[in-house]
């Protein structure tokens, strides 16, 4: 027998893949709903209304995409700010990823792999000095 | 990601990639003009620094000075403290680096007696170089530049080859000295010293390197960059340039250095900064003398070789032990109804720099540059007055509002 599931449980998980772009909020929404309908059928709202506890529940996910849309970008900038230096003393890229990956895990992973990655290539390819005219359109 | 064309244009030291937004052709051909935006600051990368400001990673700086002054010397106390990332000379080290010397006017014997000069006086061991200090073949010049078969093109036979081996030594500053014996062009050709200059430049840009040219002046005073020798193209090409002149007879004079002993002291000047500020005071050195141990038949003693060493002019504000005696005595005035008098015309009696000669013991020049610079701070203010004589006169009194605390 699995323990009792929190009542807003799913309104906080359904903050991180709505962040990452995963699924649209409308559909973490509608999940929400579904939820709560088969909370008021199994009796587990002990009497409160089940509008408002899809309102409840919408908030804490809003508050939840929000929290963690201020820590991916407090981890973007934190990357950032430890790779430029190391960028600008040309430090091989695998050293920059992994250092980038170190801040992102010592942030509890706030971004994916991916994303870690194309923060380090956005910084990298800034960075780079731009081609010659001449040399830029002649592919 | 070994394929990533960003990740890999990064490691190979090249230029930003294309993006597919910048596959359009330019409808203006190759000079089609382009808005220029103020972009991320964060997004630039930092100028790379490498010595103070005096070298910076893929730019030429040119040394401009009269033979004797110690260049060669001064490059190479330069070369060790980069190599070593020691503060040999005060001057800041960004990063410990890899210096090769392009030596084309001294043998590789003369270079070895100023190299273990410097590494006694210093206290360096070939240890402490671990192998980051390189040198140019002794019996091949270099030509970086020269007239082609016809007479007026210009060819540039050994830059790809020294481009080639900065790169694979990994070398961060390449001295050459003198960048004269470096070309076969007509030294007073504008046109002629700006292709030069450019190949020294293209060196610095593709080796990613800081490029140090040491050149002579012309004939007459060495008050600025222009005395560099020959064409001005040459200075006008460089990013830095550094000016170091011997102390003259007025400095030396100004700063309580024996006439005698004034060559010992050269001063190395900011004469050009196009990327940083220009340092408003002159750094000086000394060029004092160390014995080598190699004595050897029928010489008694070992070679006496100079090495350039860090000196810093006494400030006579330093050793002002009480500044308010001194105001005191000179308030009080020579007698009772005299005021001394910022003049040195009369000075057995009534100037006031002799005050501060006896009681300092400085010379009479740095006397009178502490008064000038008390009057212009307006602790003593110059006033007319009539003396006992009742003749008008000029004196210095002295405003205790604005005494030193």
């Amino acid at each position: 027998m699995t323990a009792p599931r929190s009542l807003y449980g799913l309104a906080r998980e359904l903050g991180r893949p709505v962040v990452r772009g995963q699924i649209r909020l409308a559909h973490a929404d509608a999940a929400l709903i579904v939820e709560t309908l088969q909370q008021e059928r199994a009796g587990q709202l002990q009497g409160r209304h089940a509008a408002d506890e899809v309102s409840y529940k919408r908030w804490v996910l809003r508050q939840e995409v929000e929290r963690q849309s201020f820590d991916r970008t407090r981890t973007i900038v934190a990357i950032e700010r430890q790779i430029k230096p190391m960028i600008a003393a040309r430090r091989p890229h695998n050293s920059v990823l992994a250092e980038a990956h170190g801040v992102n895990g010592a942030d509890g992973f706030p971004l994916d792999e991916d994303e870690v990655t194309n923060v380090v290539r956005t910084a990298i390819f800034w960075a780079l000095p731009p081609a010659p005219w001449g040399r830029r359109h002649a592919g | 990601m070994p394929d990533d064309p960003i990740f890999s244009a990064y490691d190979k030291g090249g230029f930003r990639p294309k993006l597919a937004v910048d596959n359009e052709p330019s409808p203006g051909g190759p000079f089609a003009l382009r808005n220029l935006h103020i972009i991320n600051q964060h997004s630039i990368p930092h100028r790379q620094w490498l010595y103070g400001t005096d070298l910076i990673r893929a730019f030429v700086t040119l040394l401009v000075a009269p033979g004797g002054t110690g260049k060669s010397s001064l490059i190479l106390a330069m070369a060790l403290a980069l190599t070593t990332n020691r503060k040999l000379l005060r001057t800041h080290i960004h990063q410990r680096c890899r210096v090769a010397l392009l030596n084309l006017e001294d043998p590789q014997e003369e270079i070895d007696r100023r190299l273990s000069a410097l590494g006694m006086h210093y206290n360096i061991t070939d240890e402490d170089l671990e192998d980051r200090l390189f040198i140019s073949p002794p019996d091949r010049g270099v030509r970086i530049a020269e007239a082609g078969p016809d007479g007026f093109s210009v060819i540039y036979p050994d830059e790809d080859a020294i481009i080639a081996e900065v790169r694979r030594n990994q070398i961060d500053v390449l001295a050459v000295d003198p960048f004269a014996e470096t070309h076969a062009l007509e030294e007073n050709s504008n046109p002629a010293m700006v292709k030069a200059a450019a190949a020294w430049r293209r060196v610095a840009r593709q080796g990613n390197c800081s490029v140090i040219l040491a050149h002579h002046v012309r004939k007459g005073p060495v008050d600025s960059i222009d005395a560099a020798r020959g064409a001005k193209a040459l200075s006008d090409s460089a990013r830095i340039g550094l000016l170091l002149s011997t102390m003259t007879e007025a400095e030396a004079e100004s700063l309580g250095i024996e006439a005698d002993d004034r060559l010992q002291y050269v001063r190395l000047d900011d004469a050009k900064a196009n990327l940083a500020k220009r340092a408003g005071r002159a750094r000086w050195f000394r060029l004092s003398e160390v014995t080598l141990d190699n004595a050897q038949p029928p010489y008694q003693r070992g070679d006496e070789v100079g090495v350039v060493e860090s000196w810093e002019p006494l400030n006579v504000w330093n050793s002002m032990v009480d500044a308010n005696a001194i105001l005191d005595r000179i308030a009080a005035g020579p007698e009772p109804g005299e005021l001394y008098t910022d003049s040195r015309r009369h000075p057995a009696t009534r100037w006031a720099g002799n005050i501060i000669v006896q009681e300092m013991g400085c010379s009479p020049e740095q006397a009178a540059n502490i008064i000038h610079t008390w009057m212009r701070n307006g602790v003593l203010i110059p006033t007319a007055y009539g003396n006992n004589n009742r003749k008008e006169r000029r004196g210095l009194k002295v405003d205790d509002a604005r005494r030193p605390s």
